[in-house]
C-alpha cells in the first residue's frame, strides 16, 4: 500500500503541507471512508478529495476520485445545498489516477481563501497558482488555464454559476462535465476555490502479477459487451430506453474512463442546434455523454434539443438533471432560444431556484444515484466502489468482477478493512 | 589564427566520435523489401481509456506512470476522436537525421531506437518528427520512444478495444508483383523479341507507330499517315480510359529506371525551375518544331525508349553508340526517382495531354488515412505527386492525373486502404480528417 500521503491545505493562510496519516487512520479506513475519517479529524468545514487503494492501478475501471464534504457551511450557507449531511461526489475519467500520479492520495482543504484560488498538484506538492482573468464559462476557463497555468493532465473546475450561489452548480472535469449532483461545486465555491489542476507526471508502483490479472480480466469482459452496448444498457437501466431515439442522426463514439475495458459513455457529435450561432454549412457540436441521468432528464423534457441543452449546461457548469426539472414543461415559441435564455438566467442565479437539486434529493448515503432504483445490493456495491476507487457504474454492471478486484489490493489492505470501510460509508452517509 | 567558428582542426566532432552508420541494404532488400509489422491505430475503436499509456509506462519505468509512456493518447474533447501518438519507425526517419549525438539509430530490424547513453534529451528528434513521436517524460524530462517492445508490443496486447493492432497492414501488396511481371514481359517483348516494333509496327496493311514519333512525322513530312493517325487515336483512347498506364506498366525505359532506382542512391538535386514539370512539354514542342525544320524525326535519334528497342539485334541502327543515351539518362536517377519521366520525357508529355481528359482518378481519403505521419503513399510514389504536407495536415491531397503514371504503388502500400480508384465524376473524398 502507498504511504497515503495526505496534503493538508489551509486556503485562508495559503499554506500546504503533506502528511502521512498515523496508524489508526491509515489501516482502519480506505477510500471514501478515509475521507470521512479525515473530515472527522479536520472538522466539518473541510473538503476532502481522495481515491481508493485501487485508483490508478491496473485494476479495470480504477478511475474513481471521491470528493467528500459536509454540505452545510456555517459561514456561507447560501452557497451550498441546504440539507446538512455528508456528500460524496464521484469524479471519473482520468481525475482519480491523475490525482494519485500527482503524488498525493488525499487532499484536505481547510478554511476559505480570501481571493479566488487555484491549486496545482504535482510531484507530491501543492502550489497556489495565479488565477487567469475571469472566464465566462467552462471552455474559456479551461482554455485560459491551458495557456497560462503549469501543465496539467486533469482539472476539477467550478463555474461562475457556483460563484453566483446556484445550488445546482456542477463541478466539471475540464470540458467534459461530471457527475457532481450533490453540490461539490458549491462546496468549492464556498472556499473560494476555482479549481484543482492535476499534473499527473508521476506514477505509482505495481506488482508484476497485476499485468497478467488485468489482461485476463479484460479478456473476460470483452465478450460481454458490444459496441455502444455499454451506453445503451446503462440508459435502459436508468429508464431512458425511449430517449435513445433522440440520438438518431448523431455520430456516436464509445468513450471510457481510465483503464476501463467496458465503456459506458459515448461522445455524441450532432448537427448544430444552437440558435445563437448563425446557420452555416457545417455547424457540428460534440459532447461527452458522461451524465446518463442528466441526459435522460433533458431528453424526456425536450427531446431532440436535449443534446444542445446538455452541452450548454456543461458549458455553464450546471447540473443537467436540475436544469431539466427547472425548464418550462413546454418549449417556448422560440424553441431552444427561450430554453437557452432560461439556462443563462439559471447560471446567473437569477432564475427559479429550488431548495436543492432534484437529483440531490434522492441521495443514498450521500451519493447521488448513478442509475435510479438502486436496491440494497446496488447500494452496497456503490459503497464498495467508493472505498476501492473503482467506477461504481462498472461494478453495478459487472458484479461478477468484484471478487477479482480483491487480487489487485495492495498488501496491508485486508478484506475486513474493505468491508468495514464500505459499512462506514453507508452508515455515516 | 582561430577559425571563425572556434572549432580547431584537431578537435573531434561528432562524426569522429560516433560516425553515422550507413544503412546496409542487400540487393534482395532493394528489390524485395521485407514487410515489417507495425502498430496500426484505429481511432474509431479508441475509447481514450489510456490503457496503452499505462501499460507502456510499466515497461519503460517499472511503475504506472502514463506521463512516462512512449505512446500518448490525445483526446479531442470537442470531436470525441482520439489520436495515438507513437513512433511509426519510418523507413527514412527524420529523428535519426536530426539527432546531434547520433543517439537515434534505425536497426537492421527496422526499429528506430534511442541509445540512452548518448541521448542528451535536447528534443531535436521530437521537433524533427512529423508526429512528434519521441515523447518527453513528464517526470524526468528524458526522451522516450516506442521500440515495439522488441516485437511484441504490450500496448497492443492490452488494448481492451483492439484499437491498436500489430500488423503488416491491409495493403494489397500483390500489385507490385503483377506490375513487375508485366513490366518485365513488356521489356522482353519490346526490346528482345519484337525488335523496333515500339517505334513502328506493321502487319499487312495495318500499321501502328509511336505517338510521339507519329507526331514528329506529321511535322517532318507535312503528311498524315494512317498508321500515325490510328496510333494517336488508339493511344488517346487508352490514355483517357486508363491514364498514363503506358509509363507505369509498359514503357521499357521506365522499367530500366525502376531497376536503376533500386541500385543507385539519390545524391544530387535538380534546379527548381524544373519542378513546374513544364520542360517536357517544351521538349515535345521542340521535337515537333525541330522535325518540321530538319525534315526528320529529331527526337527519335535520342529517344531512350526507341534506343532500347532499336539498338539490339538486326534492326539496330547504331549498334552500341546510340545505347550511350540509356545510361546517360538513367544517371538522372541520381537526382530523383523517374526524373526523366517527371521532367523531360516528351512521350510522357503527349500522354499527359491526353490524360487531362482522364476518366479515372486516384484519391487518398484523409478520413481513411488514419495516421498523418505514415505518408507511405507519398514515399513510394515514383512521380512525387502526392503532397505529404497535405497528408500531415489531415487533408486529402489532390493527385494530378496528368502526372500520375498509374503504377498503383500508393494503393499497394497504404496500410489503411485510403488510396482508391474512382471515376472522375465521383464525389471526392472528405477533405478534412476529423482530429
Amino acid at each position: 500500500m502507498s504511504d497515503l500521503r495526505t496534503a493538508v491545505v489551509r486556503l485562508d493562510k495559503r499554506t500546504a503541507e503533506v502528511v502521512t496519516p498515523d496508524g489508526d487512520l491509515r489501516w482502519e479506513s480506505i477510500g471514501a471512508a478515509l475521507n470521512l475519517a479525515l473530515i472527522e479529524r479536520y472538522g466539518a468545514e473541510s473538503l476532502v478529495f481522495g481515491g481508493g487503494p485501487l485508483t490508478g492501478t491496473l485494476a479495470p475501471a480504477s478511475a474513481l476520485l471521491v470528493g467528500s464534504f459536509v454540505s452545510a457551511w456555517p459561514a456561507r450557507a447560501d452557497r451550498s445545498a441546504p440539507a446538512t449531511s455528508t456528500r460524496h461526489v464521484p469524479l471519473l475519467l482520468t481525475a482519480g489516477p491523475d490525482f494519485r500520479f500527482s503524488g498525493i492520495d488525499h487532499l484536505v482543504l481547510l478554511g476559505a481563501a480570501e481571493r479566488p484560488t487555484l491549486l496545482h498538484i504535482d510531484g507530491g506538492r501543492v502550489r497556489f497558482v495565479e488565477l487567469p482573468p475571469q472566464a465566462a464559462d467552462m471552455p474559456s476557463l479551461e482554455n485560459l488555464l491551458r495557456r497560462s497555468a503549469p501543465p496539467f493532465r486533469s482539472a476539477i473546475l467550478t463555474s461562475p454559476a457556483a460563484d453566483a450561489g446556484v445550488h445546482f452548480a456542477s463541478a466539471s472535469l475540464g470540458l467534459k462535465g461530471s457527475l457532481d449532483k450533490a453540490g461539490l461545486a458549491g462546496a468549492m465555491a464556498a472556499k473560494n476555490l476555482k479549481g484543482i489542476l492535476l499534473g499527473g507526471s508521476g506514477g505509482i508502483a505495481f506488482v508484476a502479477e497485476d499485468l497478467k490479472r488485468s489482461l485476463e480480466l479484460v479478456a473476460k469482459l470483452k465478450g460481454e459487451r458490444k459496441k455502444t452496448g455499454g451506453f445503451v444498457s446503462v440508459v435502459e437501466a436508468a429508464g431512458g430506453g425511449d430517449c435513445l431515439k433522440v440520438l438518431k442522426g448523431a455520430k456516436l463514439r464509445d468513450a471510457a474512463c481510465f483503464h476501463c475495458p467496458a465503456p459506458c459513455m459515448v461522445h455524441a457529435q450532432f448537427a448544430g442546434a444552437d440558435p445563437r450561432v448563425p446557420p452555416g454549412p457545417k455547424q457540428q457540436n460534440g459532447l461527452l455523454l458522461l451524465d446518463h441521468m442528466g441526459w435522460i432528464a433533458l431528453a424526456k423534457r425536450r427531446g431532440k434539443g436535449a443534446l444542445s441543452l446538455l452541452a450548454e449546461s456543461i458549458r455553464l457548469g450546471l447540473d443537467p438533471s436540475a436544469v431539466a426539472s427547472l425548464l418550462p414543461a413546454e418549449g417556448g415559441k422560440e424553441g431552444l432560444t427561450s430554453d437557452f435564455a432560461v439556462l443563462f438566467d439559471l447560471a446567473k442565479g437569477a432564475g427559479p431556484s429550488p431548495s436543492m437539486s432534484s437529483a440531490a434529493a434522492d441521495l443514498t448515503f450521500g451519493v447521488s444515484p448513478l442509475v435510479p432504483g438502486t436496491g440494497e445490493e446496488a447500494c452496497r456495491r456503490t459503497a464498495l466502489a467508493f472505498v476501492l476507487g473503482v467506477c461504481p457504474l462498472f461494478l453495478l454492471r459487472f458484479p461478477q468482477i468484484s471478487g477479482d478486484l480483491a487480487a489487485f489490493l495492495p498488501a496491508g489492505v485486508e478484506p475486513a478493512c474493505v468491508k468495514r470501510s464500505a459499512e462506514r460509508v453507508i452508515t455515516q452517509g | 589564427m582561430e577559425p571563425a567558428n572556434n572549432i580547431r582542426d584537431n578537435e573531434l566532432g561528432i562524426d569522429d566520435l560516433r560516425p553515422r552508420r550507413l544503412e546496409k541494404r542487400t540487393l534482395m532488400d532493394r528489390f524485395m523489401p521485407r514487410r515489417r509489422p507495425f502498430i496500426l491505430f484505429d481511432p474509431d475503436r479508441c475509447t481514450g481509456c489510456g490503457t496503452c499509456e499505462t501499460i507502456c509506462a510499466t515497461r519503460n519505468v517499472g511503475s504506472i506512470a502514463p506521463a512516462s509512456a512512449s505512446i500518448r493518447v490525445i483526446r479531442n474533447d470537442a470531436r470525441g476522436r482520439n489520436l495515438a501518438v507513437y513512433c511509426q519507425h519510418c523507413r527514412k526517419p527524420l529523428c535519426v537525421e536530426a539527432c546531434p549525438t547520433r543517439a537515434m539509430t534505425r536497426g537492421e530490424d527496422g526499429i528506430v531506437r534511442i541509445e540512452k547513453l548518448f541521448c542528451t534529451s535536447c528534443g531535436l528528434c521530437t521537433a524533427a518528427c512529423p508526429e512528434a513521436a519521441p515523447l518527453r517524460d513528464g517526470r524526468t524530462s528524458e526522451i522516450r520512444k516506442c521500440d515495439l517492445c522488441e516485437g511484441d508490443p504490450l500496448c497492443v496486447r492490452h488494448c481492451p478495444n483492439s484499437a491498436l493492432t500489430y500488423t503488416k497492414g491491409k495493403a494489397f501488396r500483390w500489385i507490385k508483383g503483377v506490375r513487375w511481371t508485366v513490366q518485365l514481359i513488356s521489356f522482353m517483348l519490346l526490346v528482345l523479341v519484337f525488335l523496333g516494333t515500339f517505334c513502328y509496327f506493321n502487319a499487312g496493311s495495318f500499321g501502328l507507330a509511336c505517338p510521339t514519333g507519329a507526331l514528329q512525322n506529321i511535322f517532318a513530312t507535312g503528311r498524315v499517315l494512317l498508321a500515325g493517325l490510328t496510333s494517336l487515336l488508339a493511344i488517346f483512347l487508352l490514355t483517357v480510359l486508363l491514364g498514363r498506364f503506358f509509363c507505369g506498366w509498359i514503357c521499357p525505359f521506365g522499367f530500366v529506371l525502376d531497376l536503376v532506382d533500386r541500385i543507385i542512391p539519390k545524391k544530387f538535386g535538380l534546379p527548381s525551375f524544373l519542378k513546374t514539370r513544364m520542360a517536357k512539354y517544351g521538349i515535345l514542342g521542340g521535337a515537333a518544331a525541330g522535325s518540321a525544320a530538319f525534315g526528320f524525326q529529331v527526337f527519335c535519334t535520342v529517344c531512350p525508349i526507341g534506343t532500347l528497342c532499336r539498338s539490339y539485334g538486326q534492326q539496330a541502327m547504331f549498334r552500341g553508340a546510340e545505347m550511350a543515351i540509356v545510361p546517360l539518362l538513367a544517371g538522372l536517377e541520381l537526382t530523383e526517382r523517374r526524373s526523366w519521366c517527371r521532367y523531360f520525357c516528351p512521350v510522357g508529355a503527349l500522354l499527359a495531354l491526353f490524360a487531362s481528359l482522364h476518366l479515372l482518378k486516384i484519391v487518398i481519403g484523409a478520413k481513411q488515412c488514419k495516421k498523418f505521419s505514415c505518408i507511405q503513399c507519398a514515399e513510394v510514389c515514383p512521380m512525387g505527386i502526392i503532397n505529404a504536407d497535405k497528408l500531415r495536415e489531415g487533408l486529402s491531397p489532390e493527385i494530378p492525373m496528368t502526372e500520375c503514371i498509374g503504377c498503383l504503388r500508393c494503393l499497394d502500400r497504404c496500410p489503411y486502404g485510403a488510396a482508391k480508384i474512382r471515376f472522375r465524376w465521383q464525389k471526392g473524398v472528405p477533405g478534412e480528417v476529423e482530429r
